[in-house]
């Protein structure tokens, strides 16, 4: 099947499909300012919940470790976000917890905070008549997206065994970090246990410290409105990696067409190097277009930041004098190349 | 003016069923070439081939629900608008949409005549629609049928974008099997 025999296909779709979408955005209109999607629970009910969450803070707080909870070494083992060890060294194990009046627990686990990226584990626990599974999939889907064999489906899984399917989602916030993009990655241990693992990155490094909360909606498969509890977070970052800073020049700093090379730097990161190279753009109208980078001698992919104005390769090692960065284009077509070389001394 | 009113219009082969048809709906149909195109004068080209693809479609057509009549029009008629801009004029946007849908295509090229009717590919996106949530068609059916970008969903989900990039390569990987399930030039 070919892309234009897929689009044409999707003109056939059902209006009731095309409505979902359109439904979803007069839902979401008239909210008042300041609403998100999320109502809040009623003031009398919060306060009792409060009290309890209190009590029960303390109380998982103490057991968490104990209780052998994942944290975010474990859950990204294997995966292509695995902490390196420059990082896992200043990952930071969390406290606060609450336990939902809805008949599930959550608990902060583990937080990183290297300065550009932010990782933090917050799991989540059921009853025994609930089985957990993340927001994004649903009864259909089969049994081994929480990690079980069998061809069921979790639906068919769940009707067997006389339970109910428990959606769970996390995100996080903070004042001073734009968590737009933030990514989740959740890992099942058992039926109703799930750590989900949130992340974010910047390119550049953000303040020292951080103060935020990490919210956990959880809600019955077929419900709209989750339970929803928040936990507080502070972060404070991992220093910056000590040692000099090698200087990279660019031999011809126009050679790629709308840009203007200066100066770059490597300097030591947690996960080996980190290349930067700043550039300021001469032809916005050619530099829409420009959408990656490559390095054939380190054999990298890199960032093209046109946000910050900065190219960023991390590199794991440090043992080159020179480098050709290509700039390609939204077609992958090399539109220019700068060499940049070692200043020594 | 009703929808039932400006069918009557077109049936009545007055011009003034094009007039309130973009009174009504311009800004719609205009909102769903952009999303495509992302260029002001090829979106605008696209909604008034719109106009005229209605005006000769209806009579002897009678739309159901006139809003996603047009809105199926516009958005083939951006997509064939796009196939033919050169590549300083291709969005990027819409290209990672289109490179995402490759991922749940089957591959038809190396059999060919195993190619299934449109409307066999068709039945089986709506069986497929039909299995997922409501959250979740409204999502599939944003990026992949309004081309709405992915910060615009995740706003309206109330999800980060990498949610919902994340719930979108499931639900693709999910249609890619079906498709190849049903024998779908695999």
């Amino acid at each position: 099947m070919t892309i234009s025999e897929f689009n044409k296909a999707m003109n056939g779709i059902d209006d009731r499909f095309l409505s979902a979408w359109e439904e979803r955005q007069k839902k979401i209109a008239p909210l008042p300012e300041g609403k998100g999607k999320y109502e809040a629970r009623p003031g009398h009910r919060r306060l009792w919940v409060l009290v309890l969450a209190a009590c029960l803070v303390i109380a998982m707080a103490l057991t968490a470790y104990a209780a052998n909870f994942m944290g975010i070494r474990e859950a990204m083992t294997g995966t292509l976000k695995q902490v390196s060890p420059g990082e896992a060294a200043y990952i930071t194990p969390e406290t606060a917890a609450a336990e939902s009046d809805a008949g599930w627990s959550c608990a902060l686990t583990e937080s990183l905070y290297t300065g550009e990226k932010i990782m933090l584990s917050v799991t989540i626990r059921a009853g025994e008549d609930y089985i957990l599974i993340p927001a994004y999939i649903n009864g259909s889907y089969p049994v081994g997206e929480i990690g079980l064999s069998g061809n069921e489906t979790l639906q068919e899984y769940a009707d067997r065994l006389g339970k109910t399917l428990l959606k769970a989602e996390a995100s996080m916030d903070f004042t001073d970090w734009d968590v737009n993009g933030q990514g989740i990655f959740p890992r099942s241990n058992g039926t109703n246990e799930l750590t989900l693992i949130l992340s974010s990155e910047h390119t550049l490094r953000g303040p020292e410290t951080l103060t935020g909360t990490c919210t956990v909606y959880v809600w019955p498969l077929g419900q709209e409105e989750p339970t929803i509890e928040t936990l507080p977070l502070s972060l404070t970052a991992a220093p910056e990696p000590e040692g000099d800073k090698q200087i990279f020049h660019p031999v011809v700093s126009d050679s790629v067409p709308g840009m203007l090379f200066q100066d770059g730097t490597l300097s030591k990161s947690l996960s080996g190097y980190r290349l930067q190279l700043p550039f300021t753009v001469t032809d916005k109208g050619l530099v829409d277009d420009y959408l990656k980078t490559y390095c054939e001698e380190l054999d990298l992919w890199g960032l093209l930041d046109k946000s910050t104005g900065n190219v960023f390769y991390d590199i794991p090692t440090n043992d080159f004098g020179q480098a050709t960065i290509q700039i390609r284009n939204s077609d992958s077509e090399v539109v220019g190349t700068v060499w940049i070389v070692e200043q020594i001394g | 003016m009703e929808d039932n009113a400006i069918v009557a219009l077109y049936f009545a082969r007055s011009e003034q069923a094009i007039r309130e048809t973009g009174k009504k709906y311009g800004a719609y149909l205009n909102t769903i070439a952009e999303n495509i195109l992302h260029r002001h004068e090829d979106a605008e080209e696209a909604v008034n081939d719109t106009y005229l693809a209605a005006w000769n479609t209806i009579p002897p057509t009678r739309p159901r629900v006139l809003r996603h009549f047009l809105s199926r029009i516009v958005r083939n008629q951006s997509f064939t608008r796009y196939s033919y801009l050169t590549a300083a004029k291709r969005s990027a946007e819409t290209d990672i949409l289109l490179s995402e849908i490759e991922d749940c295509l089957p591959d038809g090229r190396q059999n060919p005549a195993q190619r299934m009717e449109q409307r066999e590919i068709t039945r089986n996106i709506n069986a497929f629609l039909g299995s997922l949530s409501r959250e979740e068609q409204g999502i599939f059916a944003a990026r992949y049928f309004y081309a709405v970008p992915l910060e615009q969903i995740a706003e309206t989900y109330g999800n980060s974008v990498r949610q919902i990039q994340y719930r979108l390569q499931k639900m693709r990987s999910s249609l890619r099997k079906r498709l190849e399930q049903e024998g779908i030039a695999v």
